[in-house]
């Protein structure tokens, strides 16, 4: 009689145990790096323009677009998209990446944060024209003033998801009441993108990266601001 | 000259919950090898987990409460025999519902029936003969099954119904007729006794002659087959064999009888000239027959509940699981068997006995937890212990499946 009794209740208390994990959740952080170290940002939003633009003289670099020159400020809106990728962890070449997207839902944007921001640049003078010294004040500046920046998600989306970057002029009112609709592409001033991660999975900090060597990439950003939401 | 301001929180949405997968920290431009460390993985197209997690404990849940549930009643079938008195009292005590997990239905086997075989009609064509009606006399005995008779053992009627038949056929000129019926007389061998008298002289030493002629035949041996050990009746007497057997018979009529417990009584008329194989038809027994085959062996001396008599209840009273109690005098107190039948074969699955009348209730309990009928009674710390195994086996699968909800911040 007296196992029985035990028996019982180490069941009752397990199941006690059962009901009590349920309510359990767990806290998990991901940071996001956009460039290949904590001190350097991506190629994406160094990229040049090889032509002439209505607003950009060729060479410039895509960031002049947010230049002051009287200022030197550089100004504009930070996006950050986490695109879903349905039920498929894809690798991390484009065209799995897009097969997935083809298919199904078409890698809806399930979550989407802005940050206007503003960064000091090089008063009178052209960014191309800064200097070493300047240049690598500037972009140290700049990945200074990311990792200050409050986090972007609080619960960021689950499953397989493509996290990507995207620096416009666009004020953040105009992209965040709507997420679908494509960044203009005059705006575009950078980008960059993850492979597929599960964000509840990952431990490592997240880094965002471009597909390009070269510097002369405006063509490569735009894409990259599509990319991967083929559908939208 | 490098200060920057925020000008806003951040503007965030987040979509819903979706299965997990491993992940990588790799960029697009990232170097092959972080490139290869995300292989495509495909996540399983399942409820998410926590549904899936709680579908599991559920399903545990559900599988001990089904295991804890109160089985159905098996229903068995009582056959009461025995003092009147005992047995009222018995059945009062045995309602349907009156013994745990059983259903009681009660059943009475069918009397026995003495079968009309046509032995009156013998009688009464015996009384035409003596008005002088030859006509009559023989329209009557047309009318009776001689092999039926032979077949229930009635050699004195067939030796009677055969000589009158003859006489009467005598009488109206029909000498063929009367001969016919000496010879089949003679060929079963049926004894004389007190039919000859309705023979005249002339009649006499014809019949004589025919029972001289039949003696003089050769015998010969027939393969007999037919219901398997059953007892082989030749004529109206026994064979004193089992089938299969191959018994010698003289030339001529018999009948083949062949008798067996769970099995219909079966005869056929042959006409023997030279060895042969003859086979019986094997049917099964009525519930009457059955009945009638119990009754049989308890008047011959056998225990009513002895195996063989066992076995013909199922059929007698068409059922599959049955329990026979006697009741001799209250003091005797009670004997009882479960019978079950299963498929073609019959068992006497359990015996037991009881002092007293009023514990007829258990003794069928007994019977029937001795039988594997119903589950033995548990101890009393089963169920609890049961239970509590169930749910310790939930709260650890649930525990080793378990993955918590993961809220993750993306910060920069």
């Amino acid at each position: 009689m007296r196992s029985a009794a035990g028996a019982g209740r180490a069941g009752a208390s397990g199941f006690v145990l059962v009901v009590a994990l349920s309510a359990c959740q767990t806290e998990h952080t991901v940071k996001l790096q956009l460039g290949g170290d904590a001190g350097s940002i991506s190629q994406g939003f160094l990229c040049r323009t090889e032509t002439a633009l209505p607003d950009l003289a060729a060479g410039d670099l895509l960031f002049e677009r947010g230049h002051q020159l009287a200022t030197g400020e550089v100004s504009f809106s930070l996006v950050v998209d986490v695109v879903s990728l349905g039920k498929v962890l894809p690798g991390c070449l484009p065209e799995e990446i897009l097969s997935v997207c083809r298919a199904g839902d078409r890698c809806p944007i399930s979550a989407r944060a802005c940050t206007p921001m503003t960064v000091a640049g090089p008063r009178g003078k052209r960014l191309v024209a800064m200097s070493e010294v300047e240049r690598l004040a500037f972009v140290s500046s700049f990945a200074a003033e990311l990792r200050a920046l409050p986090p972007l998600f609080r619960d960021a989306p689950d499953g397989p998801v493509v996290v990507r970057a995207v620096v416009s002029t666009q004020p953040c009112e105009q992209l965040t009441d709507a997420p679908r609709s494509p960044f203009a592409t005059d705006g575009l001033m950078g980008c960059a993108y993850s492979c597929p991660v599960v964000l509840d999975e990952l431990d490592a900090a997240l880094r965002l990266g471009f597909a390009t060597s070269e510097d002369t990439c405006a063509p490569e950003v735009k894409a990259c601001a599509e990319y991967p939401a083929v559908g939208r | 000259m490098m200060v920057a301001r925020r000008r806003q929180a951040p503007d965030a949405r987040a979509g819903g919950a979706t299965p997990r997968g491993p992940g990588s920290q790799g960029a697009p431009g990232a170097p092959a090898e972080a490139l290869a460390a995300a292989p495509a993985r495909a996540l399983a197209a399942a409820p998410a987990r926590g549904a899936r997690w709680i579908a599991t404990v559920a399903a545990f849940l559900v599988a001990g409460a089904c295991g804890c549930a109160a089985r159905p009643r098996v229903p068995v079938t009582l056959i009461l025999e025995g003092e009147p008195a005992v047995v009222a009292a018995v059945r009062a005590q045995l309602s349907a519902t009156s013994v745990p997990q059983l259903v009681v239905r009660h059943a009475a086997l069918p009397p026995p029936q003495v079968p009309a075989l046509g032995v009156a009609e013998v009688s009464a064509a015996f009384e035409d003969f003596l008005a002088g009606d030859g006509s009559r006399c023989r329209e009557r005995l047309a009318a009776v099954d001689l092999p039926r008779l032979l077949a229930h053992r009635q050699r004195a009627a067939v030796a009677r119904a055969l000589l009158l038949d003859a006489r009467c056929a005598e009488g109206l000129g029909n000498s063929a007729a009367a001969d016919a019926r000496f010879e089949e007389f003679a060929s079963y061998e049926l004894e004389l006794a007190e039919s000859t008298g309705v023979l005249s002289p002339t009649l006499r030493s014809r019949f004589d002659l025919a029972l001289a002629k039949l003696g003089r035949a050769p015998r010969v041996r027939l393969e007999v087959s037919g219901a398997p050990g059953g007892r082989l009746w030749i004529d109206g007497r026994t064979a004193a064999c089992a089938l299969p057997c191959s018994p010698s018979l003289g030339q001529g009529a018999h009948v083949l009888t062949v008798e067996a417990e769970g099995f219909a009584l079966t005869w056929r008329k042959v006409l023997v000239q030279a060895a042969a194989a003859v086979a019986l038809p094997v049917t099964a027994a009525s519930a009457e027959e059955a009945a009638a085959q119990w009754h049989a062996r308890a008047g011959q001396g056998f225990a009513p509940d002895d195996a063989r008599s066992l076995a013909l209840l199922p059929q007698a009273v068409k059922d599959e699981r049955i329990v026979y109690l006697r009741a001799g005098r209250a003091q005797d107190g009670l004997i009882g068997a479960l019978v079950m039948r299963k498929l073609d074969r019959v068992d006497v699955a359990a015996r037991g006995q009881r002092a007293q009348v009023a514990a007829a209730p258990q003794l069928v309990r007994q019977l029937a937890i001795d039988a594997g009928v119903v589950d033995p009674p548990r101890p009393r710390w089963f169920w609890p212990a049961l239970a509590g195994s169930v749910l310790a086996s939930a709260a650890i699968t649930a525990v080793l499946l378990y993955q918590p909800e993961v809220r993750t911040q993306v910060e920069l």
